[in-house]
């Protein structure tokens, strides 16, 4: 039975030091689902979506009210592990940052500092999760060269399988595809398609076609407002908001 | 119409310019010092220099001589103050050796009073000594056991050469037994502090005075072993002359390091001798005041105290530079300790040098023997640590060259891109698991350039050395085939200091100068290959870790 409330957001505001950047979000993400976020520049996508594995704490002087729960336990509550959080929500960024080691090194990085190091298990889980990446057959006979080596759309990949490698429950990708040509969006695209099986994602985008056609439920933003979120054939198709409509139609933004 | 100008650009030239005058500076000082470096291992010819009767050098063997043996070193005009002549009067400087013969290795004449001989005279040798400096001599005849040989004979050079080898050989042995007696002087000071420490504590002492007699007795006969052997090695004898009417005189063959015949050379056997001399420079140890001989120990010395000084000053400078740039929060304090640290790289390096005397040997150094060596202080008199050495002085400089090392490893790690610590984080990492395992190594080639940097200024530093265990000559050198290998405790040479000691302390400063010059050049070599090492190791590493800036 699948949780239509893995992930909810309650009442979240979100402050840079005392510029305030989200207002009162709610929303409630459904297991193995992908999400897309849309919404002009700056208004504030990557902010929620750093605060759901708790990336924005590298940040000094932020602060939020409300709540974030994934299986209904809060994320912000004083003995949430936040680097099991980390692993159980995993993060791939808008430029691709595979680690100046080898290929193999990059995806089994997440299990060697959690102290796996059994090499036959390494071996197969870099073999299952560069597959799930799409990503096996280019590389499976240069595991052990530099992946600085790689191409753009290769490299983002590669970060793909170094997430996935850590068997996340969550995949947040923020703008994947924006430092990539037409062919390897395609491939990530399908990429995002095959992991809807075993992982739930939310995806940060500008590319309203992408949203489109990857997604299930689209949230769409506003200068730190949760505008409109629903299923993604209706945000398209029949907007209910003027705004969203706005926007999708690309009058601005 | 309007002529159009580029703004400013006329000023480009003036940056040029001052870089073409770094660089033609650097150029001409390493010129220089190239120059005058090598010209003193060139063979020179010797000349015959004649000179009026009145002005007849007379030697120690009571003789005196106006047709001398002498190279030609440099011609300086004698200008007199208020005197404005035509022409100043030219005196020209001749290198005699023989300072035991004439009390100076040097004379000064008015050209306008010498003759040069033209012809060459071919028996000229120029001989090093084990004691005692260079001789400029004829030979007059080689004693071989019973048989002499005159220089004419045309088996002189061969049984000279036989001769030598047969010392070479003796001197082989005398060092093996040199370093069994080394070893035994090692364990004799073993037993006596045993002794001593029993002794004090009313304990029976038979097993320990069974051992040293023992010691003892082993070392008399290994000495007298070597006595023996410096009699076999001295039992030939070079009769030499300092000049054709000068006091001759028996050279000891077992004396003998190395000999030429200067004017016997061709270009080529220059050439070779010129390498073997520079051979010679750089792998034999200092003799006579260290106007003689090599500059071995001095190099080694200056290799391992730079490097023994990168291992704390990278460990403590990288550690700091994590901290200030990945841990502390901007405020005041953070930024007082910046100010502090770029001030500490302003400070003079003498100031150090009292520091590392007056805090790390007077209250560390004899702190450590207080704890660690009490028995043996009591026992022997000597400090352990609480006296300059090796370790004192590679503190001293980690601690002045710190500042370098902390900046650009700072620099390094804030040009690590952010996406790596996100990505680092994202993976589940710690804080400290991400610096460890992806920023550091990717900073790595900026931490090299900090080291780079720290050895650059550290190498050459003279002045607090001076305070805290450089000295004069050594006897052992810090690294050595017993344990524990390195000597941390030990007093060690350095080519800074070298330098100083030869162009200020010198008995004979006008040999001393040309050494000046030697020493400087093997100096600045010394530093650059260890900058090199490090240049090469950060390609490596560059090539690794293609991200950062560095
Ligand atoms: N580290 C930060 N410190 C201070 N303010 C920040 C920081 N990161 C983002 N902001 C501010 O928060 C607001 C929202 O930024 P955010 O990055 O979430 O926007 P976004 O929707 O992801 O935009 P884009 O589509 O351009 O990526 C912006 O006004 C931005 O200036
Ligand atoms: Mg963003």
């Amino acid at each position: 039975m699948s949780n239509d409330k893995l992930i909810q957001i309650k009442n979240f505001d979100f402050l840079y030091g005392t510029n305030q950047v989200l207002f009162d979000v709610n929303m409630d993400i459904p297991e193995k689902q992908v999400v897309a976020y849309i919404g002009p520049s700056g208004c504030g996508k990557s902010t929620l979506l750093r605060n759901m594995n708790r990336m924005n704490d590298l940040v000094e002087g932020i602060s939020h009210r409300g709540d974030i729960t994934i299986s209904d336990k809060s994320i912000y509550s004083k003995d949430t592990d936040v680097i099991g959080l980390r692993r159980r929500v995993g993060m791939v960024f808008q430029h691709s940052n595979p680690f100046p080691k080898s290929i193999y090194e990059n995806v089994v990085y997440g299990l060697r500092i959690a102290g796996r190091n059994n090499k036959a298990e390494l071996d197969e889980i870099v073999e299952r999760s560069l597959k799930s990446a799409a990503l096996w057959e280019e590389v499976k006979d240069r595991l052990d060269k530099n992946a600085l080596g790689l191409s753009g759309g290769q490299k983002q990949r590669l970060c793909i399988a170094r997430t996935i490698a850590c068997q996340p429950e969550i995949i947040l990708m923020d703008e994947p595809c924006s430092a990539l040509d037409p062919l390897a969006t395609t491939k990530i695209e399908e990429l995002i398609h095959e992991l809807k099986k075993d992982f739930t994602i939310v995806i940060v985008t500008h590319n309203m076609h992408q949203a489109a056609r990857v997604s299930d439920k689209t949230a769409f933003f506003y200068m730190g407002k949760l505008i409109e979120f629903d299923q993604t054939e209706n945000i398209f198709s029949n907007p209910s908001n003027k705004q969203t409509e706005d926007y999708i139609s690309g009058r601005f933004g | 119409m309007n002529k159009q100008t580029t703004v400013g650009e006329s000023r480009v030239w003036i940056t040029a310019l001052g870089l073409a005058l770094g660089l033609a500076m650097t150029i001409i000082i390493l010129g220089l010092i190239t120059f005058y470096g090598m010209r003193v291992f060139w063979p020179k010819n010797v000349v015959t220099v004649s000179v009026p009767q009145e002005l007849a050098i007379q030697d120690t063997g009571g003789k005196s001589s106006n047709r001398y043996l002498g190279i030609e070193m440099k011609r300086v005009e004698k200008k007199v103050p208020g005197k404005s002549e035509e022409k100043a009067p030219v005196s020209v400087q001749f290198y005699t050796a023989n300072r035991h013969a004439y009390g100076g290795s040097f004379v000064f004449v008015l050209e306008e009073q010498l003759t040069i001989e033209n012809e060459l005279n071919k028996n000229v040798m120029l001989i090093e000594r084990e004691t005692d400096s260079r001789a400029m001599v004829l030979p007059v005849k080689l004693i071989i056991d019973d048989k002499e040989y005159l220089p004419e004979s045309p088996e002189f050079n061969s049984a000279l050469e036989k001769a030598l080898d047969y010392v070479n050989d003796k001197r082989d042995q005398g060092r093996d037994i040199q370093d069994e007696l080394h070893d035994l002087d090692i364990e004799l000071k073993d037993y006596q502090l045993d002794l001593f420490v029993k002794k004090r504590d009313g304990l029976d002492t038979s097993l320990e005075e069974k051992e040293i007699a023992r010691i003892q007795k082993l070392a008399d006969e290994y000495s007298a072993a070597k006595n023996k052997l410096l009699e076999e090695q001295n039992k030939d004898t070079l009769v030499v002359k300092i000049s054709e009417s000068g006091m001759s005189y028996d050279l000891s063959v077992g004396n003998i390091i190395r000999y030429n015949f200067p004017n016997r050379l061709s270009t080529g056997g220059k050439f070779a001798l010129f390498c073997d001399n520079i051979w010679e420079y750089v792998s034999s140890w200092p003799r006579e005041a260290n106007t003689e001989g090599g500059i071995f120990p001095a190099i080694i010395g200056t290799l391992v105290m730079t490097l023994i000084m990168c291992i704390p000053v990278t460990f403590f400078g990288v550690i700091a530079a994590i901290y200030l740039h990945e841990y502390a929060k901007d405020n005041l304090l953070t930024r007082a300790v910046r100010i502090a640290i770029n001030n500490l790289a302003g400070v003079p390096s003498i100031v150090f040098g009292a520091f590392g005397l007056g805090f790390l040997i007077y209250t560390v150094g004899v702190g450590i023997d207080d704890f660690f060596f009490s028995d043996w202080k009591a026992a022997t008199n000597e400090p352990v640590f609480g006296t300059g050495g090796l370790i004192w002085a590679s503190l001293t400089l980690a601690l002045m060259t710190l500042p370098v090392v902390i900046v650009s490893t700072e620099e390094a790690l804030a040009s690590v891109p952010n996406g790596l610590r996100e990505g680092a984080m994202g993976c589940g990492a710690t804080k400290w698991q991400s610096i460890w395992t992806i920023i550091l190594p990717s900073s790595m080639p900026g931490i090299i350039t900090g080291m780079i940097l720290a050895m650059a200024r550290g190498a050459g530093e003279v002045a607090p050395l001076m305070l805290v265990g450089v000295i004069k000559v050594v006897h052992a050198l810090p690294i050595d085939m017993t344990a524990p290998f390195i000597h941390l405790d030990q007093k060690f040479m350095h080519l800074g200091f070298h330098i100083y000691d030869l162009g200020f302390q010198s008995p004979d400063s006008e040999a001393a100068k040309p050494m000046v010059y030697a020493t400087t050049l093997f100096l600045i070599l010394t530093v650059t290959s260890l900058n090199l090492a490090g240049i090469i190791i950060r390609q490596r590493l560059r090539k690794k870790y293609a991200t950062g800036a560095f």
